[in-house]
């Protein structure tokens, strides 16, 4: 039995568990499950609360649709794309609070601003992350973050094959550039702490 | 060129035919700048599958209290459930006997009063006894 199959087949006896009413059973799912639901809600929001929130929807939305799960395809896989799909709506949901905003309040902050505030590898990543459109966004969590092939990356968000490996160039372009830029920042940021100091 | 990064970022996502693969090579091999730009795809690369965030440390206690919360709502919402049906045979039933006893739904056989004769009735009316 390969490893990939004894996780499925893990996975399977625990639903069944869970199934027949044990919170033991759901409680472990959660825990082997939390890391990759964690690395593509907060890819696709940043770490923010509403992430942290859309991640427990995810399993809550999961434990009421257990019945449904028959194993076809990987928990991980059926999580992913439950957490894909609640994170592409509280995207919506964030642009529709940013439009009433930007309607009621005129200072907006400017999004390159922040760059300053970045602390860490994990906050540029997030920083750079949330600078692509959701489409590609959603492709760059799935098959670069998550390591899913261009295949299954397309299966997931029900797009053509081209269109993941269109999508993933222009966003490796973008990242990159961002990154760039945010190194950039850094090194004039640094130099004018240099110089007050 | 536009071709040639083209299959730079191809050579990331699968395996280039032989031909391709040379071309790619020889470009690399010419070109310092594409060089420059596929070390920056690996280490992009590389950072993404290295990004492992964390919930914060009560996450799972609070799925599985969310859970419970939603299942007594959902035991509540099978409860009432529940009453309404047997409510609602209960008055079925009755219905039934009443149709079945009287022939007919009309207020009077519904009240009991169809028993009666219209004298019987009239008398009832007037003298309202306990």
């Amino acid at each position: 039995m390969t490893t990939s199959t004894k996780i499925h087949h893990d996975d399977l006896l625990l639903v069944r568990q869970a199934l027949s009413g044990s919170h033991a059973a759901f409680r472990r799912i959660v825990e082997t499950h939390e890391q990759s639901v964690a690395r593509t809600v907060k890819g696709m929001l940043g770490s923010t609360t509403d992430a942290e929130d859309v991640g427990q929807e995810t399993f809550i939305r999961f434990y009421h649709a257990m019945k449904q799960y028959k194993g076809e395809a990987s928990l991980k896989t059926y999580l992913t794309r439950i957490a894909i799909n609640l994170s592409l709506n509280q995207i919506k949901k964030r642009n529709k609070r940013r439009w009433i905003s930007m309607n009621t309040d005129p200072v907006v902050p400017l999004a390159s601003e922040d760059v300053f505030n970045i602390k860490d590898e994990k906050e540029e990543l997030e920083y750079a992350l949330e600078q692509l459109d959701p489409e590609f966004r959603s492709v760059v969590v799935i098959r670069l973050i998550q390591g899913y092939t261009t295949k299954e990356t397309a299966e997931m968000l029900d797009i053509p094959q081209g269109t993941v490996l269109s999508r993933l160039s222009r966003a490796q372009q973008k990242l990159k550039e961002i990154l760039n830029t945010k190194n950039y920042h850094d090194e004039i940021h640094q130099k004018t702490v240099n110089q007050i100091v | 060129m536009k071709y040639i990064r083209k299959l730079l970022i191809r050579s990331f996502e699968e395996d280039l035919s032989s031909d391709e693969q040379q071309r790619l090579t020889e470009a690399l091999q010419q070109n310092e700048a594409l060089r420059e730009e596929q070390k920056q795809i690996a280490d992009l690369r590389d950072k993404l599958s290295g990004y492992k965030p964390q919930f914060s440390g009560n996450f799972v206690d609070s799925v599985l209290s969310k859970t419970t919360q939603k299942t007594t709502k959902d035991d509540f919402v099978v409860l009432f459930k529940r009453i309404a049906l047997t409510g609602a045979a209960a008055i079925a039933a009755l219905l039934l006997t009443i149709y079945f006893t009287d022939g007919s739904f009309d207020l009077n056989a519904l009240y009991g009063l169809s028993e009666y004769t219209p004298d019987e009735e009239l008398f009832t009316f007037l003298n309202p006894t306990p």
